[in-house]
């Protein structure tokens, strides 16, 4: 009995959160409305703030920042928002249209083939589809091995044996790219660069020889953290330190 | 460019009056107060044309004249004409001293007469220096180097006179060209206007009558010879000259003295000749200085520099399609007219906007390029609808307030209908079937989402939850319980000759009910019928044979390949010879009939468990 009420009284502290982040998001669109977009922007805030997202609510946030002409943040947030929906069109879009006013261009480096497909698969579902995705697999698979093992009728047998191995390629590839994409979530491996422009240096200190410039709106390969700096990658390979609060992790 | 200069002579026009009778007065008369050093003229006016003698003019020096005016006209009254005669005596002097002076009265002789005018009394103020030097268009820092021009050696001399010479760029001014001289002089044929690089220029006239100008004590007489409305095309020190023009200068030329007696005659300064020598002439270079516009002009700017104002108006409010409308665009007002730019229009999109036709219409009325331009914008009308032109705004600088000025027109709608030409036979264009593809007028981001969301905490992965993955072990435990009592099912199921027996049992059961009903209502003939049919129903249905192509042999060569045991054979054959034959034996016993349907039933049963 007492677990119940501590069950309810948790959905009801829920709901209200989410029911304040629902006002919040109408006022925040209403002033985005009247062209307050920096207003707009930090009532979003709020609600991220408050612990909750949604791709709507990033995509938005990226439209706001847009307005108040902050590249940097405005290609942060679509990005965030593809991270939760990678088939978001209005993101896509968006992210495509606010990349042209990015200061830094690159060669970039062919990348191999199956990497690149091994990717486009990963990102074709967020995290949620994917895991949902796998359990299912995982269920028709073991259906598939009794239907095979069990069948009387030839027939049966064969079409169990062939869904079985279906299932279980389908099955790996779900579970690797929910696994992908948690640890995406977990620990985020890109960034974008939000100073306006920061020196990236050769070793984790101001000390560092500076290597190169990077500018508001670059996506970087965020790797190892060292006291405060972390190891980035650039599209075209090339590496370098940076501090932590000149760029932020989709 | 004819420059007329006057004549210090004195024309003497000899004039004896028609009437005599009329009155001779002269008058004098001069300003009662002048300024020490201030030119003033002293005019003598009278009746009659005489000899005059001037007084001695104590404080006062004579600068010029007398110059001497002749006026007449006549009229008829009633048959008596009446002529009146006017004449004029003009003396420029100026004041050399304070105080109050008199000049007494001067004497005409007219003929033997002699008259006197009036004396005039004249009080002379403390007046600014000698400096002040009348005169148009005079900058006063152009003194200077005019003294220094105004030398014996300098009887002529050039000038550009700009109006002002720290400007805006774009801002009208005007800047002369004066000749000062002394003597008799006229510009040779070859006279060229001023280039004036760097400068919109407009010819305006110059002045008709020569002035005289007093400079460094020396008088001279001026004109300006050329004017023009100058506007400044870029910013910066622009220097104007040094512009050089070719003169005819009358010179008094000695002449060679000699022994000759005929030359020592003409020595005489009487005839010593006077000729006109050509000179060249240069003015001094004028620097400009040409401020460039402030910077951040506001939209709708094309150039425009001076005061206007903004008029547009649409030709028509309502036309057809592919007919054309003009949008028609005034700016009136004094500036740079002839060098504005056409506002820009928004024209709704889908719209041909032609070649815009602009129009100016100019005057220089006080020296300043005022009138107005019209532009004409053509619009052709593609689609019908109905549009609207945003208003069209028209921003320019006014120099007298160093500030921009924007003025703004009003929205202009217009409709265009479906014209009818396009509905008739062999037109070109026909709505609906010409097809288009969506241009694209802009590009912008997406608009955001207003849908409400479906929040989830930050960072959230179904796959980090714990239900989820326990999903994976439950299903798999599961699946192994399914297993486990499928296994116990299949142990069940594990003798399966009893299982087929029964099951042979029940087939020759069902086959043999019949035959079973015809047995207890002791029909005999339908008895052993129905025995027959079920064996050979029975074993069309298991041999998969079609009851058309059934027979003892097939039957036989059927059981022989499945290597049926000798013994069921048999009893099929002899239950198949009985239930034929016992039809129509009639001496069968009720126990005949009930053995052969328990030996159908067990054969049926054997067949069953073998095939």
């Amino acid at each position: 009995m007492k677990k119940a009420y501590v069950i309810l009284f948790v959905v009801m502290v829920v709901t209200e959160v989410s029911a304040t982040s629902d006002s919040l998001y109408q006022k925040a669109n209403g002033l985005y409305q009247q062209g307050e977009y920096e207003t707009a922007l930090n009532i979003y805030r709020d609600i991220i703030n408050a612990g909750f997202e949604s791709s709507g609510l990033y995509y938005n946030m990226g439209n706001a920042a847009y307005r108040s002409n902050s590249i940097g943040y405005s290609i942060l947030y679509y990005e965030k928002t593809l991270k939760l929906d990678p088939s978001h069109e209005d993101a896509i879009h968006n992210l495509e249209y606010v990349s042209r006013y990015r200061v830094d261009t690159f060669e970039q480096v062919p990348e191999l083939f199956i990497r690149s497909w091994t990717k486009a698969v990963v990102r074709s579902f967020s995290e949620q589809v994917w895991s949902i995705l796998a359990i299912v697999l995982f269920m028709m698979l073991l259906g598939s091995v009794f239907i095979y093992l069990f069948s009387q009728r030839l027939v049966l047998k064969k079409a169990g044996f062939f869904i079985a191995m279906i299932g279980l390629a389908l099955f790996i590839i779900s579970l690797s790219s929910a696994l992908a994409q948690h640890r995406n979530i977990i620990r985020p491996d890109a960034g974008i660069i939000l100073s306006p422009s920061v020196i990236i240096r050769s070793s984790p200190s101001e000390s560092g020889t500076e290597l190169f410039i990077l500018h508001e709106g670059t996506r970087v390969r965020v790797n190892e953290e060292v006291s405060g700096w972390h190891n980035i990658r650039v599209i075209d390979g090339r590496e370098g330190w940076v501090q932590v609060n000149d760029f932020e992790s989709i | 460019m004819n420059l007329k200069l006057l004549t210090s002579a004195t024309i003497i026009l000899l004039c004896t009056g028609l009437l005599t009778g009329q009155d001779k007065i002269f008058t004098a008369s001069a300003p009662a107060v002048v300024k020490a050093g201030e030119q003033f003229q002293y005019v003598i006016e009278g009746s009659e044309q005489g000899v005059l003698l001037l007084p001695p003019l104590n404080g006062f020096q004579l600068l010029a004249g007398p110059f001497s005016s002749y006026s007449s006209h006549s009229q008829w009254v009633n048959g008596k004409m009446t002529m009146k005669t006017v004449v004029t005596y003009t003396h420029v002097l100026r004041a050399t001293a304070k105080g109050s002076f008199t000049i007494p009265p001067a004497t005409i002789k007219v003929g033997r007469k002699e008259y006197k005018t009036n004396k005039v009394q004249i009080v002379v103020n403390e007046g600014t220096a000698v400096a002040p030097l009348p005169g148009s268009n005079q900058p006063a820092d152009a003194g200077s180097p005019a003294v220094a021009e105004a030398s014996d050696e300098n009887p002529v001399f050039l000038r550009v006179i700009p109006s002002r010479r720290d400007v805006y760029v774009g801002e009208q001014f005007v800047s002369g060209l004066k000749v000062y001289t002394r003597v008799n002089t006229r510009p040779s044929s070859s006279a060229k206007d001023i280039p004036y690089e760097g400068f919109y220029k407009k010819t305006v006239d110059p002045d008709a009558n020569a002035q005289q100008q007093d400079i460094g004590g020396q008088q001279y007489i001026t004109q300006v010879i050329q004017r023009h409305i100058l506007i400044p095309q870029k910013s910066g020190e622009i220097v104007i000259g040094p512009y050089e023009s070719e003169w005819m200068v009358q010179q008094r030329v000695q002449r060679r003295s000699s022994n000759n007696i005929f030359d020592n005659f003409f020595d005489d300064p009487f005839f010593n000749g006077i000729q006109d020598v050509p000179m060249k002439l240069a003015t001094k270079p004028v620097t400009i200085v040409v401020r460039p516009l402030p910077p951040n002009a506001p939209a709708g700017f094309t150039g425009g520099v001076g005061d206007y104002s903004l008029n547009a108006s649409l030709s028509a409010g309502e036309i057809e399609v592919n007919e054309a409308l003009s949008l028609i665009i005034t700016i009136r007002g004094t500036g740079n007219l002839p060098l504005l730019g056409e506002p820009e229009v928004s024209l709704p999109p889908d719209h041909d906007l032609y070649d815009i036709t602009r129009s100016v219409n100019t005057n220089t009325s006080g020296n300043l390029i005022n009138g107005s331009v019209t532009f004409e914008y053509p619009i052709v009308a593609r689609h019908a609808g109905r549009f609207r032109i945003a208003p069209v705004q028209f921003t320019w600088f006014d120099p007298g307030s160093k500030q921009y000025r924007t003025s703004t027109t009003e929205e202009f709608t217009f409709t265009v209908l479906k014209g009818e030409s396009e509905e008739g036979q062999g037109s070109v264009y026909v709505p609906g079937v010409m097809h288009e593809s969506v241009e694209d007028i802009g590009t912008d981001i997406r608009d955001i989402i207003r849908i409400p969301q479906v929040f989830t905490p930050l960072a959230s992965s179904l796959f980090a939850k714990t239900w989820y993955k326990s999903l994976y072990p439950l299903s798999a435990l599961m699946g192994i319980l399914t297993l486990i009592l499928i296994r116990l099912g299949a142990r069940r199921n594990a003798d399966l000759k009893l299982v087929r027996n029964r099951q042979a049992n029940r087939s020759a059961r069902v086959r043999l009910k019949k035959a079973d009903r015809c047995r207890k209502a002791e029909d005999r003939d339908g008895f052993y019928e129905e025995v027959g049919k079920a064996i050979w129903g029975y074993l069309a249905d298991k041999l998969n044979i079609e009851t058309s192509g059934l027979s003892r042999d097939v039957i036989i060569q059927e059981l022989d390949q499945r290597e049926i045991s000798e013994e069921v054979r048999t009893a099929f054959l002899r239950i198949l010879d009985e239930s034929e034959f016992s039809r129509f034996a009639p001496s069968s016993e009720k126990s005949e009939v009930n053995q052969l349907y328990k030996d159908a039933v067990t054969l049926i049963r054997n067949l069953e468990n073998s095939l």
